[in-house]
């Protein structure tokens, strides 16, 4: 089935029609509660699933507010920032491991 | 300007080409639409007729209840329709949310009591002297009403029409309880949010234009029914 909507929308249906599906770990354990479904594969590296931040070409982009996202990106990248996202919890389970590693973004 | 330009062009050559998906999303549409359609004309004529000649105490706010309901918003009754039918609701054994059956039972809802309201002021603006005529010639009540509701028909028909043009544009229940899935409960108006969130404009461009040709064939049938009448 394709349905063109957001993560949390195929888990609802998905659970509906008591289907299979492919989920990022965030979306499940943040809807966990309210779910009859079953983890039936995990861990696998080939599941892995990067978040990448990305700053848009200003050469090509004058009107991108390139000084502010800059600043984003460092901070996203900066110890501060890589320990509040390796932090970040639903129900006390952790959602991301932060792999940035000393500004190489 | 050039992305427009080319969008558009692309949303005629899909529309004359009858492009596969482009057709089931249409047919389905339409196929949503005409059976609730149907089904709330069933339901809510025969309401309006019996509103429109009965006397009894609380009529006006019967009334009132129904002029109410013609202003629920559409992802409402989506959402009202969803508690019932979902897998924990009372209705949940009939497997029917995210099922046509299911956007057909949400859409008969929302239309069936702007039919009910409507058909009853269609009955009402009948000459009185119609239904007087039918009972000094002896016709029992029922029998009465029936020439009073002949007499209304052209007019009912247009009920039916704007019925339909309301439910061939509405979203919040198509999504809410179709689910948007291809081939199956993707209709014109969930088409068409989609392929906007995903920046592709001709595909939705070209639904519009087809929403917007119902339009234009629905004003031109109504305009045709009232100057017959």
């Amino acid at each position: 089935m394709e349905i063109g909507q957001g993560m949390g929308a195929v888990l609802t249906m998905a659970n509906e029609k008591q289907a299979y599906t492919i989920c990022d770990r965030a979306t499940y354990r943040s809807r966990g509660g309210q779910l009859n479904l079953k983890v039936l594969v995990e861990g696998d590296p080939d599941l892995l699933n990067y978040y990448s931040a990305m700053q848009v070409n200003p050469t090509r982009f004058p009107s991108a507010k390139n000084i502010l996202s800059g600043q984003m990106i460092g901070w996203l990248c900066s110890p501060e920032g890589q320990k509040r996202i390796g932090a970040y919890a639903v129900n006390g389970h952790r959602l991301f491991n932060p792999t940035c590693e000393g500004g190489k973004k | 300007m050039s992305d427009l330009r080319q969008a558009f062009a692309e949303a005629l050559r899909l529309i004359f080409s009858a492009d596969s998906d482009f057709t089931a999303i249409v047919f389905a549409s339409l196929q949503f639409s005409i059976s609730s359609t149907i089904l709330a004309a069933a339901l809510g004529i025969p309401a309006g007729i019996a509103l429109a000649n009965a006397r009894f105490p609380f009529k006006r706010f019967v009334e009132d209840v129904l002029n109410t309901l013609l202003a629920v918003p559409t992802v409402v009754v989506g959402l009202f329709v969803y508690t019932l039918i979902f897998s924990q609701g009372p209705l949940g054994r009939l497997h029917l949310l995210f099922t046509p059956t299911g956007v057909v039972l949400g859409q008969t809802l929302l239309i069936a009591p702007l039919v009910a309201s409507l058909s009853c002021s269609a009955i009402g603006a009948v000459d009185p002297v119609v239904r007087q005529t039918a009972l000094t010639l002896g016709a029992a009540r029922f029998r009465a009403a029936r020439t009073v509701a002949a007499e209304a028909r052209a007019a009912l028909l247009i009920v039916c029409l704007t019925a339909f043009g309301r439910v061939v544009g509405e979203i919040g229940i198509s999504l809410l309880l179709g689910g948007n899935i291809l081939g199956y409960t993707r209709t014109i108006t969930t088409a068409i949010s989609l392929q906007t969130s995903r920046g592709e404009f001709a595909l939705g461009l070209a639904l519009g234009l087809v929403l917007l040709f119902i339009a234009f064939g629905i004003n031109l049938g109504m305009r045709l029914l009232r100057t017959k009448s």
